[in-house]
């Protein structure tokens, strides 16, 4: 069942932003478009952050565990996927996923 | 003729006792989170843990390791790492000349009100090496303040998310043997 999110753009990009109880994103940049991406990662929840040597690519600083910005997976064979909202609206800026 | 080098480390911690015990256990995260002082790490073998009431991942593993010594020197060992009782564990490794063993016992200190982790170190190493005993000692104590340092990130981490009644399973990243 998908909700909808309103997010304060008020911040410098990327930032965090726990959009319900247990749902943290990163709202990014990426290719002129604002993203916003499950910052949870699904192995042991560390913070997914950009790596700094892929901009491509959200990265875990525990485990090292990456995901392709575009497609939200990961080569991993458990931990394959992590979620993308949708942009519904600009202003306000709304997410649905 | 082989001499011995030992001494101890206390670090402590706000954070609680499970969640420091679960990152004690945690090898794969030392190459990630840890690469100031660990190039690479590889689990060579896990032997689980399959009794879901012993609080422990696995019995033992056998590992390889490239560690970096004073943040730059890179030396490759193997290790073997145990865990011998509740909340305590038994590791050695070998470099070329010398081999370091340590016991980290992790408990709730009830005078400092925190988490402590207990490390006992005993370092063999042989006559040529005994007169830079102190450099040696330093190296060791440099790396596991650094390491308990960034740990304390991911201790901060876990908190925030059990805050939020998010609590996962450790699972391993490393394909296993069995």
């Amino acid at each position: 069942m998908s909700k909808k999110y309103t997010i304060k753009l008020d911040k410098k990009l990327p930032f965090y932003e726990w959009i319900d109880t247990d749902k943290e994103v990163i709202v990014l940049e990426f290719n002129n478009k604002i993203e916003v991406i499950e910052s949870i990662c699904p192995h042991y929840g560390g913070k997914l952050q950009v790596n700094q040597n892929k901009p491509n690519e959200l990265i875990c600083p525990f485990h090292g565990l990456k995901f392709d910005i575009t497609n939200c997976t990961s080569s991993n064979n458990i931990f394959k996927k992590i979620r993308k909202y949708k942009v519904i609206s600009n202003k306000p800026f709304v997410v649905e996923g | 003729m082989i001499y011995e080098i030992k001494f101890e480390a206390k670090h402590f911690t706000e954070f609680d006792l499970d969640n420091t015990w679960i990152i004690a256990q945690d090898m794969e995260h030392i190459d990630h989170l840890h690469k100031k002082t660990n190039e690479l790490i590889k689990l060579n073998e896990i032997n689980l843990n399959k009794d879901l009431q012993i609080n422990k991942l696995y019995n033992y593993i056998y590992y390889t390791a490239i560690r970096k010594i004073f943040f730059f020197f890179k030396i490759k060992i193997n290790g073997y790492r145990k865990i011998i009782h509740d909340y305590e564990i038994f590791q050695t490794e070998k470099f070329l000349f010398f081999e370091v063993n340590l016991i980290s016992k992790y408990f709730f200190d009830d005078e400092f009100k925190k988490t402590c982790i207990h490390d006992i170190f005993c370092i063999k190493v042989p006559i040529f090496l005994y007169p830079f005993k102190k450099i040696l000692e330093l190296a060791v104590r440099k790396h596991i303040k650094s390491q308990f340092l960034e740990d304390e990130v991911y201790r901060k981490r876990l908190k925030e998310l059990n805050d939020r009644g998010i609590k996962k399973r450790y699972i391993f990243l490393t394909k296993l043997n069995g």
